[in-house]
């Protein structure tokens, strides 16, 4: 019911008007719904379902969009907890690049890691027709590789000290059986590199690869010297430069094993434009050794 | 699965529709159903249907530079162009990631190009070597992220007409190629399919022509022969999706001599699509007179500001041109509100609060840009997402 009053005007026209209703004006309504919904989430939930049931479609509105605005600025991981959403997309998914608004170099440097975990996956994938063969831990210590690579020949190699702290569980890559060390072949050689990239596909799926920490950390690093060793091997005659540059490198990777993730980390960071990809070790965390022991012969 | 456990489907629906669209990157990687829902065309056209998508106007812009002191006789740089993306609503400019492997800025004199939810970068050319490039880039803004598409085939080719018909095809068509020879082929771009695929060639041979996507067609509008260079014709050409044939264009689209740079064409429902376009300081509108043709009548004249237009942006009935005063001034921008192309329009004031009576009056507001993003535009494109 709206109610009139008269109103005389500047020149004279007297005219009625529409009197304000006594109430609320829109902003304190505003400021009523912003207040109203003030609640945690879950109550938010079942206040929108009564208003869709209730088929009020103001409040379905003003919930909804209070819903929206609870999902907006969180983390996948955050909307996962919130909601009670189940973490079901694969790895590939996952590996979305994270929004680089700012340009930090940092978060580039992520998305490359991204893009190339991801080509990493999709060539797996490729690869997974091949027979999978059970094999024996690859264990061995860094000593053990460096005289491994300095001629010694059918060595049975021990224990490699993995210690990475992580939140993942640990790796265990399995080793093909056909353990031959010299005079090896290349079939063998891609043996040994699908079956190391089995092995590692199967750890990745099997740990969540969503944070960053992950990406790195894909435990392949007993993998790369073994490939590489065994073209080390092939070429017994390496002169001195060659000799000690791969001495150098290995000492390198060997130091990188022990250290500290930030330490890690830190390097990677600060290495990362000069990095390349190694083509055969198909390991995430190849290009982090690249400097240590990928003896590039191509 | 529900969407939202405790919530029915259609009711989770209302809630993800509301999202800003900054925030579809985060909510597509939650889980399975919620990507699929939101990578889905009907997402988008959900949000449409209730008012809740969010016009994002792209732009190919200079990234600002050093400022040169007074008394200096450094030669200027050229500039590096870089994404920006501006929303009218709340004014906000932000910068776009760059394509991959663009590190000093992207391809100049690209073309930009929408295709629902997929920014589509084609062509321009390569800031160091000064070559045609060939390239095609998309970011997905569901995703927030770029891929490579696959190069545009045949012969290098710059300053061809470009366009989108919002269901996931680019037309690519004229331009010149290494040696300035105008190009009267065309090609189309499947941007799902990252395939490109052959058109029939147009009737003349166009450099420099301008490409808008209306009423269902692609249209190319002007250009030059190579035999008359600068010389812009008036002729336009358009292409039927449908037959996959081109034909002379309906309507008398260009008074002689003119650069169809910055035209563009509104979305609007089927009969009210109309064509704008910069003209000696004015704002043409194209579109059906009430006797049924088309014509070209003044929307409005330029305010000074923008008297050097760079580009023409139009969305839910309102017109913006970006321009400069003089060449090489900063940028700045003013809309045309409550524009109504089917009335004939005097002469619109700038700064008057007049209201719309009848004649299509029009009123300029000025935006005013942030700072660092009032760079020369060379290209742009709008979204509604």
């Amino acid at each position: 019911m709206k109610s009139y009053i008269w109103l005389q005007t500047s020149d004279g026209l007297v005219q009625p008007v529409e009197e304000e209703v006594p109430g609320r004006s829109n902003k304190e309504r505003k400021i009523f719904d912003e207040k109203f919904i003030r609640m945690d989430t879950k109550k938010l939930c079942e206040l929108t379902s009564a208003a869709d049931s209730l088929q009020l479609k103001p409040l379905v509105d003003l919930t909804s969009r209070a819903i929206a605005r609870i999902i907006e600025g969180k983390t996948p991981e955050e909307i996962r907890e919130t909601f009670h959403l189940p973490d079901d997309l694969t790895e590939e998914e996952k590996l979305e690049p994270l929004r680089n608004i700012t340009d930090d170099p940092r978060i580039r440097l992520l998305n490359r890691l991204y893009a190339r975990k991801r080509k990493e996956l999709i060539e797996r994938k490729k690869l997974k027709n091949v027979e999978i063969e059970e094999g024996h831990v690859d264990e061995r210590s860094v000593d053990d590789l460096l005289s491994f690579i300095n001629g010694a020949d059918g060595k049975e190699v021990q224990a490699n000290k993995n210690k990475k702290k992580t939140r993942r569980k640990k790796d265990q890559i399995k080793d093909t059986s056909p353990h031959k060390v010299n005079g090896t072949h290349h079939g063998e050689l891609d043996n040994l590199s699908i079956s190391c990239s089995n092995g590692d596909a199967n750890d990745i799926e099997t740990s969540a690869l969503g944070e960053a920490f992950k990406v790195h950390d894909s435990g392949g690093a007993t993998f790369s010297p073994k490939l590489e060793f065994d073209d080390g091997d092939m070429d017994d005659d390496l002169d001195p430069a060659m000799k000690e540059e791969l001495d150098r490198e290995v000492e390198d990777f060997a130091r990188r094993l022990n250290s500290d993730w930030p330490e890690r980390i830190q390097e990677i960071l600060s290495s990362g434009p000069e990095r390349k990809l190694v083509p055969i070790s198909i390991d995430g965390d190849a290009s982090s050794h690249r400097p240590c022991i990928s003896l590039d012969r191509r | 699965m529900e969407l939202i456990p405790g919530l029915p489907d259609d009711v989770a629906r209302e809630c993800l529709i509301r999202l800003s669209h900054t925030s579809f990157p985060a909510a597509s990687t939650t889980c399975k159903q919620w990507k699929e829902e939101i990578e889905a065309p009907e997402f988008r056209l959900w949000r449409m249907s209730h008012a809740l998508s969010q016009v994002l106007l792209v732009v190919a812009q200079a990234r600002p530079g050093p400022v040169r002191s007074p008394g200096c006789l450094k030669l200027p740089l050229a500039p590096s162009y870089r994404l920006a993306a501006f929303e009218p609503v709340s004014g906000r400019w932000w910068e776009l990631p760059p394509p991959p492997g663009c590190p000093d800025g992207i391809p100049m004199f690209c073309q930009l190009v929408a295709a629902g939810t997929d920014l589509v970068l084609v062509g321009g050319i390569d800031p160091v070597t000064w070559e045609a490039s060939g390239s095609v880039y998309v970011y997905s803004f569901v995703r927030g992220e770029w891929r490579s598409g696959a190069d545009m085939p045949g012969t290098r080719r710059s300053f061809f007409a470009c366009a989108s018909d919002g269901q996931g095809l680019v037309f690519v068509a004229g331009g010149h190629d290494g040696d300035k020879n105008a190009l009267r082929s065309a090609m189309a771009y499947d941007v799902v399919a990252d395939q490109w695929m052959p058109m029939p060639d147009m009737a003349e041979e166009r450099d420099e022509c301008k490409g808008v996507f209306s009423k269902g067609r692609f249209l190319v509008l002007g250009g030059y022969p190579t035999d008359t260079q600068g010389r812009f014709v008036r002729s336009a050409e358009e292409f039927d999706r449908a037959t996959w044939q081109w034909r002379p264009a309906t309507e008398d689209v260009l008074g002689s001599g003119t650069s169809p740079r910055t035209c563009t064409s509104s979305t609007g429902k089927d009969g009210d699509e109309a064509l704008y376009m910069c003209k000696d300081g004015e704002l043409l509108v194209g579109s059906k007179c009430p006797d049924g043709t088309t014509g070209w009548r003044v929307a409005g004249r330029l305010p000074s500001e923008v008297g050097c237009p760079a580009h023409v942006a139009t969305w839910q009935g309102k017109v913006m041109v970006i321009g400069s005063a003089r060449f090489g001034e900063p940028h700045v921008g003013y809309v045309l509100e409550a524009i109504n192309p089917n009335e004939g329009g005097d002469e619109g004031n700038s700064s008057s609060n007049e209201d719309r009576v009848g004649g299509g009056n029009g009123t300029w507001v000025r935006v005013e840009f942030e700072e660092g993003f009032s760079g020369h535009v060379q290209a742009g494109c709008l979204f509604d997402i």
